[in-house]
C-alpha cells in the first residue's frame, strides 16, 4: 500500500516521515498491514473437496406442500380442497417424478433439476416439534433441535468453520449478506455481516484513506476478541471486496431479479467467481409465513417463490461449471400444517423441505421417504419428518466442505447421510 | 483537491478556520457558557441541538491534559443514564451528585422537553388511535407512514429528549416486550402500544406494564393470541409471556404450564375490524376454555372466563422467578453484562417489596456502590447501534434534518438498518440482543456513519463545525486527541487510542476542520468509543 498518488507533495513527504517514526502506524505505509489480504490457498489439488456453501434461510416456514406438490397423494386434495396446487395439467404442477410436481411458478428451476444439479428433500425437519419461529430459528441455527437451549452458544456453521482448516489465507471465511450475523454464523472465525458487498467500503477522503485505515488498525489490532479481530477482518474484507467488480454482468446470459435477494445472490456468485477464500455465504429470504391468503399460484407465496426460483436459476446459470465447487442449500425453520385453514393459508407445521443445488448434488430427484398426508400419518396435524435436516447439512459439510467432526457440529445427533450429495 | 489548497495557502474559510482563530472562538464561547452556568447556579446547556453559539459545557477546559482527572464513576453513570456522553449531562451530574442526578432522571415529567416536542409535532400518526391509524394509512399510497414515523420518533427521542434515562428504559421495555412492527396490522397497533403500554408504564409498576402489554392488541396480534381459542389453542403468547416477559426460560415452569397458561388466555383478543373501536382489548367468551386449569400449581376453577388470564398475570407478576429475571435483565442493561449477584438479589428484593416498582429497582442498579462493584470501567458494555448513533449525534450537537417523506426509512433510520438495529423490527420476540458478540462484527457501518456524518455527507443529519469546535476547545495537534476524547466520552479513551489519534493529527501541519473532522470520525470509530 502506498499513499495516494494525487495527494500533494508536501502531504506525502510529511506523512511518510512522520509515519515512519511511529511503530503503530508504520505497517500501513510499508504495505505490511495486517489486514492486507493475501489470499493464498492452503491446499493444492488432492485434498478433500472444499466447496463454497451458499446457505439460504427461507424465513417464516415455506409451505412445502405448495412448492413440491405431492399430487400423487390423493389426500392432498382432501386436506386442502382450495389451497392445493393441482396435478400436472393446465395450471397444475409440473411433473417431477410421477408423484411430486413442481409449483409452476418455479418452472425456471426445471433445467437445473433435469440436468441433475438440483434436488429437493421433502418431509425434512428435526425432532423438535416447536411451532414457534423464534424457538425454531434458535435451535435450527444453533444446530441443537430437540435439546434445551444453552448447550451451545454458537451456530452450527460457525462450529464447522472453527473446526476445519481455513481454505485460504484471506480475511473473510464466512459472510452473511445481512446487517447482523445470523445465529448460524455467530462465533465463526473471520466472518462478518456484509449487507451489500459492493458497498462494503472505507469512506472518507481518498487522500487520507491509508492513514486512517492504519490508525484504525492500530487502535483495534492489539485488542482482544471479539471486536479486535473483527476490526482487522473488516479492514481486510474492505480491501478484499473492494478488489472485486460487483458491477460485472452475470455470465452465460443469466439474469437475476432486481430485488434485494436477487442482487444478494448475484453478489454471492461474484464472490465465488473471485475465488478469494470465502467458504460460506448466508442469505436470508423472509416472508414465508403464509397464514392468510397464501396464493401459491398467484398470491404472496407465488411472488416469493418466483423471486426465489428465478434467483436460484440465475445463480446456477451464472456460475456454470464453477457450480462444481458450490453447494447451495435453502430451507425453512419448519413446514406448514397439512390441513388448510379458514383464511386460505396454512398454519405453522412440522416437516418442510430443502432445495439443494450444486455440481455434486444427486439431483433430478425428490429425496426422502414420503410419510403420507392422511390424518393417521400426520403428527399432531402436521406432515411427519422422515429426513433430519442435520443429516442433509451434515452430509454437505462432510462430503463437500471437508468436515470430519459432525458430532461437534451437531451435538446430540448422529448424522446419517441421506445421499443428497456425492 | 480543496484540502490541499487550504493546507498550502493557509487561508481560512467557513469550512477550514485557522487554528488560532478557532482557539480564540472556542475559548470565548466556553468562558461565556461556563460563567453563565456558575452565576445562575443552573447546569449549562439545553442538551444537543443547541443552536450554534449557544451554551456549551466548560468541561473541556477543565479536563485538558494536566487538569484534574474527570470523575470516572460519574462519567460511567452519565453513560448509563443517557445515549452517550455530553458535557451538559456530565455537568448536571457533577452539580447534583450521582444520586440526585438519577432522581432527577427518574422524574421525567419534571424535565421540560419542549425542543423534542416541537420536532415530534409534525409526526401526525404518533397520537392517533388504532382505528384512526387504520383509516388514515390503509392505502398503499401512505401505508408506510406510521411505521416510519414511529421509527423516526424513536431516533429523535434518543437524540434530543432531555429525559434520557426514561428513553433508555423505554428501549429496555421495548426489547422486553418486543414486537416486530412490519407484521401485518402490528404496523398500526405498535404505534398505540408504544404510547399506551411501553412509554406510559416505563418508569411505573412492572405488573401494570405487564398487564397493559397482555391486553395490548399489538402484543396479542404479534404473538398470535388472537387465534388462541378453545377449538384450537395457540401457545405462542403464553409461552413467551412466561419465557420472555416474566419467569425467564429457567423460571421453573413446564411444557404443561405453558399449555395450561394458553388455555387461561383463550379468547383474549381485541375488537375486530368492522366493530368499534378496532384494536381495543376484548374477551370473547365463546372462544374461551372454561375448564379447570392448573398453572404453576395454582388451580383455576372451572367457569372462570376472563379472570383466568387476569389471575395468571397476577401469579406471574408475583412469582419470585419474575422478580429475579426482571432484576437481572435490568441490571445487565443499565450496568454491565455481568452484574454482581448480590446486586441482582437486592434489586429482586426491591421488586418484591415494592410490588414491582421500576423506579425503586433502577435506583439500586445505578447506586454508586454498584457502579463501583460492577467494575464498569474494566468491564464495559458494547454500545448497541442506536446508542452509538444517538450518542455521537448528541456529543457533536448534530441536527437531524426533517425528511421529505415517511414513505421509506428516514436517513438515520437507514443507518440503523445498516447496523442491524432498526427500531421495532427485531424478528424474534426476545428483543435486540444485549451482548457483545451480537454486535461486535458490525463495525464497517459504524465507521462509515461516523465518517460521512463528520464529512457533511449525510443527508439526514448535519454537524455544525463552529459548534463542534466550541465544544472541542481544540488547541493544537497534541491537545486535539485528548479534546476529542473528552468531547465524545468525557475522557474514557484508552491511552493507545488517544495516542493513535494524536499521531494522526500530527501528520498535518494545519489543523483545519477537515483534519479535525477526520480525527473526530476516527475517535468515533475507535475501539474505545464502541464501549461505555
Amino acid at each position: 500500500m502506498s499513499l495516494q498518488p494525487h495527494g500533494c507533495e508536501e502531504y506525502r513527504r510529511l506523512s511518510r516521515r512522520q509515519f515512519l517514526g511511529r511503530a503503530a502506524l508504520t505497517a500501513g505505509v510499508l504495505g505490511a498491514a495486517p489486514w492486507m489480504p493475501r489470499v493464498v490457498r492452503a491446499q493444492g489439488a488432492g485434498g478433500p473437496p472444499r466447496d463454497v456453501l451458499v446457505y439460504i434461510f427461507l424465513r417464516g416456514g415455506i409451505d412445502s406442500l405448495s412448492v413440491v406438490v405431492p399430487y400423487g397423494d390423493g389426500e392432498l386434495y382432501v386436506q386442502r380442497p382450495t389451497l392445493a396446487v393441482g396435478p400436472p395439467g393446465p395450471g397444475g404442477a409440473l411433473d417431477l417424478d410421477g408423484f411430486f410436481g413442481l409449483n409452476p411458478v418455479a418452472a425456471l428451476l426445471l433445467p437445473a433439476f433435469a440436468a441433475g444439479r438440483l434436488a429437493f428433500v421433502h418431509a425434512l425437519g428435526t425432532n423438535d416439534h416447536t411451532r414457534s419461529h423464534f424457538d425454531a430459528f434458535k435451535k435450527v441455527e444453533q444446530g441443537v433441535p430437540g435439546q434445551p437451549l444453552g448447550i451451545v452458544h454458537d451456530g452450527w456453521l460457525a462450529r464447522h468453520l472453527q473446526l476445519v482448516p481455513p481454505l485460504a489465507s484471506g480475511p473473510l471465511r464466512g459472510a452473511a449478506l445481512r446487517s447482523t450475523l445470523p445465529i448460524t454464523l455467530t462465533g465463526a472465525p473471520r466472518t462478518l455481516p456484509v449487507s451489500v458487498p459492493a458497498e462494503f467500503i472505507f469512506p472518507g477522503a481518498q487522500a487520507t484513506k491509508a492513514a486512517r485505515k492504519a490508525a484504525i488498525a492500530a487502535m483495534y489490532g492489539p485488542g482482544p476478541a471479539p471486536i479486535g479481530p473483527a476490526a482487522i477482518d473488516t479492514l481486510g474484507s474492505i480491501e478484499l471486496l473492494g478488489g472485486i467488480d460487483f458491477d460485472a454482468p452475470p455470465q452465460h446470459g443469466a439474469s437475476y431479479p432486481d430485488t434485494i435477494f436477487g442482487r444478494a445472490l448475484q453478489a454471492c456468485a461474484t464472490i465465488v467467481r473471485a475465488d478469494v477464500g470465502v467458504e460460506a455465504l448466508q442469505v436470508d429470504l423472509d416472508g414465508f409465513d403464509h397464514h392468510n391468503e397464501e396464493g401459491p399460484l398467484d398470491g404472496d407465496l407465488a411472488l416469493l417463490l418466483d423471486e426465489l426460483s428465478h434467483s436460484l436459476a440465475a445463480f446456477d446459470q451464472d456460475l456454470g461449471t464453477l457450480m462444481d465447487g458450490v453447494t447451495l442449500v435453502a430451507h425453512s425453520e419448519f413446514g406448514r400444517r397439512v390441513e388448510e385453514n379458514a383464511s386460505l393459508g396454512a398454519d405453522h407445521g412440522f416437516a418442510g423441505m430443502a432445495f439443494v443445488l450444486g455440481g455434486h448434488v444427486n439431483g433430478g430427484q425428490v429425496h426422502g421417504t414420503w410419510p403420507g398426508l392422511t390424518p393417521a400419518a400426520q403428527v399432531d396435524g402436521d406432515l411427519a419428518v422422515t429426513t433430519d435436516l442435520r443429516d442433509v447439512l451434515g452430509e454437505v459439510l462432510a462430503k463437500r466442505l471437508a468436515a470430519t467432526d459432525l458430532a461437534t457440529i451437531f451435538p446430540g445427533h448422529v448424522v446419517q447421510f441421506p445421499g443428497v450429495v456425492f | 483537491m480543496a484540502r490541499d489548497q487550504v493546507e498550502r495557502s493557509g487561508e481560512s474559510n467557513e469550512g477550514s478556520t485557522g487554528r488560532r482563530e478557532l482557539l480564540t472562538m472556542a475559548l470565548a464561547g466556553m468562558a461565556t457558557a461556563a460563567a453563565g452556568a456558575r452565576a445562575s447556579g443552573i447546569p449549562p446547556g439545553p442538551g444537543p441541538g443547541v443552536p450554534p453559539g449557544g451554551p456549551a459545557g466548560g468541561l473541556a477546559a477543565r479536563d485538558k491534559p494536566g487538569g484534574p482527572l474527570p470523575d470516572k464513576l460519574l462519567r460511567a453513570l452519565v453513560e448509563r443514564c443517557c445515549y452517550g456522553f455530553t458535557p451538559e449531562e456530565f455537568a448536571l451530574a457533577q452539580f447534583l451528585g450521582p444520586q440526585a442526578y438519577v432522581e432527577r432522571h427518574l422524574d421525567p415529567d419534571a424535565i421540560s422537553d419542549a425542543v423534542l416536542d416541537g420536532m415530534l409535532a409534525p409526526l401526525q400518526s404518533l397520537p392517533m388511535t388504532a382505528p384512526q391509524l387504520l383509516i388514515a394509512y390503509i392505502n398503499p399510497g401512505n401505508g408506510p407512514v406510521p411505521v416510519q414515523q414511529l421509527k423516526h420518533a424513536a431516533v429523535l427521542r434518543a437524540v434530543f429528549s432531555r429525559r434520557q434515562l426514561f428513553e433508555r428504559v423505554v428501549e429496555f421495555w421495548t426489547d422486553h416486550f418486543s414486537v416486530r412492527q412490519t407484521k401485518g396490522t402490528v404496523r398500526y397497533l405498535k404505534v398505540v402500544d408504544d404510547r399506551e403500554v411501553v412509554r406510559k408504564h416505563a418508569l411505573g409498576s412492572f405488573p401494570e406494564l405487564l398487564s397493559a402489554s397482555a391486553h395490548s392488541a399489538c402484543m396479542l396480534r404479534f404473538l398470535d393470541n388472537d387465534t388462541n381459542m378453545l377449538a384450537g389453542p395457540n401457545e405462542n403468547f403464553a409461552r413467551e409471556l412466561m419465557e420472555l416477559h416474566t419467569l425467564g426460560v429457567d423460571g421453573g415452569y413446564t411444557e404443561t404450564d405453558v399449555k395450561e397458561a394458553a388455555r387461561c388466555l383463550t379468547g383474549w383478543r381485541f375488537v375486530p375490524w368492522g366493530s368499534a373501536p378496532w384494536g381495543t382489548f376484548q374477551f370473547f367468551p365463546e372462544e374461551h376454555d372454561f375448564g379447570e386449569k392448573v398453572v404453576l400449581g395454582h388451580v383455576f376453577a372451572a367457569g372462570g372466563g376472563q379472570s383466568d388470564g387476569e389471575t395468571l398475570l397476577q401469579i406471574l407478576a408475583e412469582h419470585p422467578s419474575t422478580a429475579k429475571y426482571v432484576a437481572g435483565k435490568l441490571a445487565r442493561r443499565l450496568l454491565g453484562y455481568d452484574p454482581p449477584q448480590a446486586l441482582v438479589n437486592e434489586v429482586a428484593a426491591a421488586y418484591t417489596a415494592t410490588g414491582g416498582d421500576v423506579r425503586s429497582m433502577i435506583r439500586i442498579v445505578l447506586a454508586p456502590q454498584w457502579l463501583l462493584a460492577a467494575k464498569v470501567g474494566q468491564q464495559p458494555k458494547l454500545r448497541r447501534p442506536d446508542h452509538f448513533v444517538a450518542g455521537l449525534l448528541r456529543s457533536l450537537g448534530a441536527q437531524i434534518v426533517p425528511p421529505d417523506t415517511y414513505m421509506k426509512p428516514t436517513p438515520i433510520v437507514t443507518e440503523l438498518l445498516n447496523m442491524g438495529q432498526i427500531p421495532f423490527e427485531w424478528f424474534e420476540p426476545d428483543g435486540y440482543p444485549d451482548n457483545e458478540a451480537a454486535w461486535a462484527s458490525g463495525l464497517q457501518p459504524r465507521w462509515s456513519f461516523a465518517s460521512r456524518l463528520l464529512a457533511g455527507e449525510m443527508t439526514g443529519a448535519t454537524v455544525d463545525p463552529t459548534l463542534v469546535l466550541q465544544r472541542l476547545a481544540a488547541t493544537g495537534q497534541t491537545e486535539l486527541a485528548a479534546a476529542v476524547d473528552v468531547l465524545l466520552t468525557g475522557g474514557a479513551f484508552s491511552d493507545l487510542d488517544r495516542q493513535v489519534l494524536a499521531d494522526y493529527a500530527a501528520l498535518f501541519p494545519v489543523l483545519d476542520w477537515t483534519v479535525i473532522s477526520e480525527v473526530l470520525a476516527l475517535g468515533a470509530s475507535s475501539r474505545s468509543y464502541q464501549y461505555f
